[in-house]
């Protein structure tokens, strides 16, 4: 079985934070991205793979196949960095079998009617109700975009999200 | 022919300074735009931001990103495409000194021409030198 060593929720999925930073930071081999329309999109696909450091092998599941994939042989082997581009999906895998014991919200994308909580990371009412299911079911939750900063828990998050 | 434009997608906007910069020697480059990539902003928001305004280029117009395998190539890659522009990655003053002088001076933009002096410019300058003067030695 593959270990899980980062669980990383960021909308711009792999780019320049990621690939320069947390790959070398997590000591990953295989970057996984969860994502249905990236999976479903041949040419930006093909970006994201060639864009992958060396030694770092990229796949792109769709929701449903990370699932099963995950549920047959937890992902195979190696060191895998998970990625997500949003909490939706974060539940949905993890609801379906992949219990990560850590998330790192490390961007998820401002839009009218988010909430800035650090950085560049915007909350809504929707992804604190996710947020909350996945600390109630066990999951260790922090906001961190890049390793030189100081990781947020979501307890103080949720006290600048409701201010 | 209208004059092809130069399109720069850079994180944080540095591409700013580099034409900044390169004013001084080029004179005016107002052919060259800028859509810097803030950290707040969404591949999307991006996308939409660069995508309007790919638009409007007129043919042979080439966009700059700065690092394959960031957002702003990403964005520019995927716009690019559909809009059948050469996308470039690796800004840099050379690159931009020779898109810039053809521009400038013919009206118009040969992409292979630009693409081999970009790649041509990251020299080991002593090593490259030292060899050089080696060979005259022999």
């Amino acid at each position: 079985m593959a270990e899980i060593v980062l669980c990383r929720i960021d909308s711009r999925l792999i780019h320049g934070q990621v690939m320069t930073k947390w790959v070398n930071q997590s000591q990953a081999n295989r970057i996984v991205v969860v994502s249905d329309s990236l999976a479903a999109d041949e040419f930006m696909l093909e970006i994201y793979l060639m864009s992958a450091p060396a030694g770092v092998k990229v796949e792109c599941l769709s929701r449903a196949d990370a699932v099963k994939k995950w549920n047959e042989d937890q992902f195979g082997s190696g060191r895998v960095l998970l990625l997500l581009p949003d909490l939706a999906s974060t539940k949905e895998v993890y609801e379906g079998g992949i219990k990560v014991t850590d998330i790192q919200v490390g961007g998820l994308g401002g839009a009218p009617n988010r909430k800035v909580v650090f950085q560049n990371i915007t909350l809504d009412d929707a992804d604190v109700e996710k947020l909350i299911s996945l600390q109630e079911a066990g999951v260790n939750i922090i906001f961190q975009t890049i390793p030189e900063d100081v990781p947020q828990d979501f307890h103080t998050i949720l006290k600048k999200y409701n201010n | 022919m209208e004059k092809p434009q130069i399109l720069l997608l850079t994180h944080g906007g540095w591409g700013k300074a580099l034409t900044e910069s390169l004013k001084m020697i080029m004179g005016s480059v107002d052919f060259v735009h800028e859509i810097p990539l803030l950290p707040e902003v969404t591949f999307a928001e991006y996308y939409a931001k660069v995508d309007e305004y790919a638009a409007g280029m007129p043919e042979k117009s080439l966009i700059f990103t700065d690092v394959f395998g960031g957002t702003t190539t990403n964005a520019g890659a995927k716009i690019g495409r559909e809009r059948n522009i050469k996308v470039v990655s690796g800004l840099n003053a050379p690159l931009m000194i020779e898109a810039c002088t053809q521009i400038q001076y013919t009206g118009d933009c040969n992409f292979d021409v630009v693409l081999q002096q970009g790649q041509s410019s990251i020299i080991d300058v002593i090593g490259e030198v030292t060899k050089s003067m080696e060979k005259k030695e022999s």
